[in-house]
């Protein structure tokens, strides 16, 4: 078995994280359904084995991603990755919303697919945003060339004046369009009445001093 | 029942009046599939909406949900000095300002005594008004109502429409534009204390009221219509620019107040008024304020004109005036001319 190097498994590592960053989840078809078989039944020992790590991602000079796992796994064979406790930091503007915050998303596994740009995160995905977001979910995968983001498993989110739950979600990447589907019921807090502000003081014009003769 | 009854059905519960100056409550929602788009604060449901804030409950085909626009963060926010407190402020920012359903539109309050519901085919919940405007015709119209503009609101027997009903979900006002409202429990001969009884009184006929805009007052038990108000029972029909009607605590018709100028018109006769009162129970018009009653040449005037609607009976108090020779009775009068 040929051994990789621990930057090759970090680099793979980092795109698995990447993808998660720019939310390119793919959708419940039967490619991702085959990556999932695929990596459950995998038997061969990984090339390279990290952990307690700790990574970042940048972008153009800039933190687009930051997090940690307990352990990574990298076969170059498959051309797959796995994470165990995986933890990814967005800051506001990169991948994420801007108006929530730092979203920090959490899945005990994840695992992707380095060459057909796919990931998958189970076993209880958990999204919290700086503002007070919060969604949860069993499984969420990333279809990286779809740019699209699905959970096939019950998604539970609630936030500043909401909390929704639906049977299954799509997404796309960048977040502008996220639909639950398969019946959806939820909470609405209406927003606070503007409190009646008093008129602007309108300023009287300066009168010009007429100088005395 | 009553026009203040019908009120209650699309009035939130009794006990949101003691809320008033508090946040407003919160809404739940159900649909088939939900769409957000975050960037444009809004969000769409589709197939088999529902909306429920306590007992009131609106369903439809689909809706938009719309959220408050998140202001631009300060200069101080920007610099991450309080980033805790401008979460917080930002959070206390957001919040429903519509939930818009449409097709089909059915809003109903349950009740066990009643059934009491509202269709339409358009609906606005306001957020931070707490209101929830009702418009446009339901699917299915009743079959004696052609061309219905508007939304039907219905409890038990009684059933009114209107071009536009607002609902003030805190204080259980309604404000309904054009309001047509027909009363049926109020009548003659279907009293439900006298029941089977009465089978010699006579036939029922329906009161329809008709008017420029109404707003039901749960609160002061007070039905208020303005601007060209028209009562219609049978061949009667009773005009004036404002009307008041009153409710018991059952939700019963009590009184009706014209005020303004009174007209009132039964086959032959006519008369007028400056006030007139009707009460319900006895079912009796008392005209006042200079009353003069017209009736196929006879003029009367008096104190004041009281009658009997079930019987036709007329009671005039201080009466002095001109009766005619039945042989007489037809030729014009030019004390008898309408106005």
């Amino acid at each position: 078995m040929r051994r990789q190097s621990p930057q090759a498994a970090l680099a793979a590592l980092l795109l698995l994280v990447g993808l998660a960053g720019c939310q390119k989840f793919f959708s419940p078809s039967s490619e991702g359904v085959g990556v999932v078989g695929r990596l459950a039944g995998e038997q061969e020992p990984a090339d390279v084995v990290l952990r307690r790590l700790a990574f970042v991602r940048l972008a153009d000079g800039r933190v687009a991603a930051r997090g940690t796992a307990a352990e990574a796994s990298y076969r170059q064979s498959a051309s797959t990755v796995e994470a165990m406790s995986l933890s990814v930091e967005l800051p506001p503007g990169s991948h994420a919303p801007a108006d929530v915050g730092h979203l920090r998303i959490t899945a005990p596994q994840a695992s992707g697919d380095l060459t057909a740009r796919t990931g998958l995160g189970w076993g209880g995905v958990d999204a919290r945003a700086e503002r007070g977001d919060h969604a949860t979910t069993e499984r969420v995968l990333i279809d990286g060339p779809g740019n699209r983001v699905t959970s096939p498993t019950l998604v539970d989110a609630a936030g500043p004046g909401y909390a929704v739950h639906g049977s299954s979600l799509t997404a796309t990447a960048d977040g502008r369009s996220i639909r639950l589907q398969g019946g959806v019921q939820g909470r609405l807090t209406p927003a606070p009445q503007a409190p009646h502000s008093p008129p602007p003081a309108v300023k009287k014009p300066a009168r010009k001093r007429r100088k005395a003769p | 029942m009553s026009p203040l009854a019908l009120g209650l059905l699309l009035a939130a519960a009794q006990q949101q009046s003691a809320l008033q100056k508090a946040p407003p409550a919160p809404v739940d929602f159900g649909a088939v599939t939900m769409t957000l788009e975050p960037k444009d604060n809004r969000t769409f449901l589709d197939g088999d909406v529902w909306l429920q804030r306590f007992d009131l409950r609106v369903t439809g085909k689909k809706a938009v949900a719309e959220f408050s626009q998140d202001e631009p963060k300060r200069p101080h926010e920007r610099s991450g000095k309080a980033p805790k407190k401008a979460a917080d402020a930002k959070a206390a920012e957001h919040g429903l300002t519509s939930f818009t359903v449409d097709g089909a539109v059915h809003v109903e309050r349950p009740s066990p005594a009643t059934s009491r519901t509202a269709d339409g085919d358009h609906a606005v919940y306001d957020g931070p008004a707490q209101t929830l405007l009702l418009t446009g015709a339901p699917a299915v119209a009743p079959p004696f109502l052609a061309n219905l503009v508007g939304p039907v609101l219905r409890e038990g027997k009684e059933l009114m429409v209107g071009e536009r009903m607002l609902l003030h979900l805190d204080t259980d006002e309604v404000e309904v534009t054009k309001p047509r409202l027909w009363l049926n429990r109020s009548l003659p001969g279907v009293d439900q204390e006298a029941g089977a009884a009465k089978a010699s009184t006579p036939a029922p006929a329906p009161v329809r009221v008709e008017a420029g805009t109404l707003r039901l007052d749960q609160q002061r038990k007070v039905a208020r219509f303005r601007d060209r108000v028209v009562v219609h029972r049978g061949d009667l029909t009773v005009r004036g620019p404002r009307m008041d009607a009153r409710y018991d605590d059952k939700g019963e018709l009590t009184t009706l107040e014209l005020r303004g100028g009174v007209t009132m018109v039964e086959g032959d006769r006519r008369a007028v008024g400056k006030q007139a009162d009707y009460d319900a129970k006895t079912r009796t018009l008392v005209l006042t304020g200079d009353p003069r009653l017209y009736d196929r040449g006879d003029v009367l005037r008096g104190d004041r004109i009281e009658m009997l609607l079930d019987t036709h009976e007329v009671k005039v108090d201080k009466a002095h005036g001109r009766l005619r020779p039945e042989q007489h009775k037809d030729e014009p009068s030019a004390i008898g001319k309408k106005p």
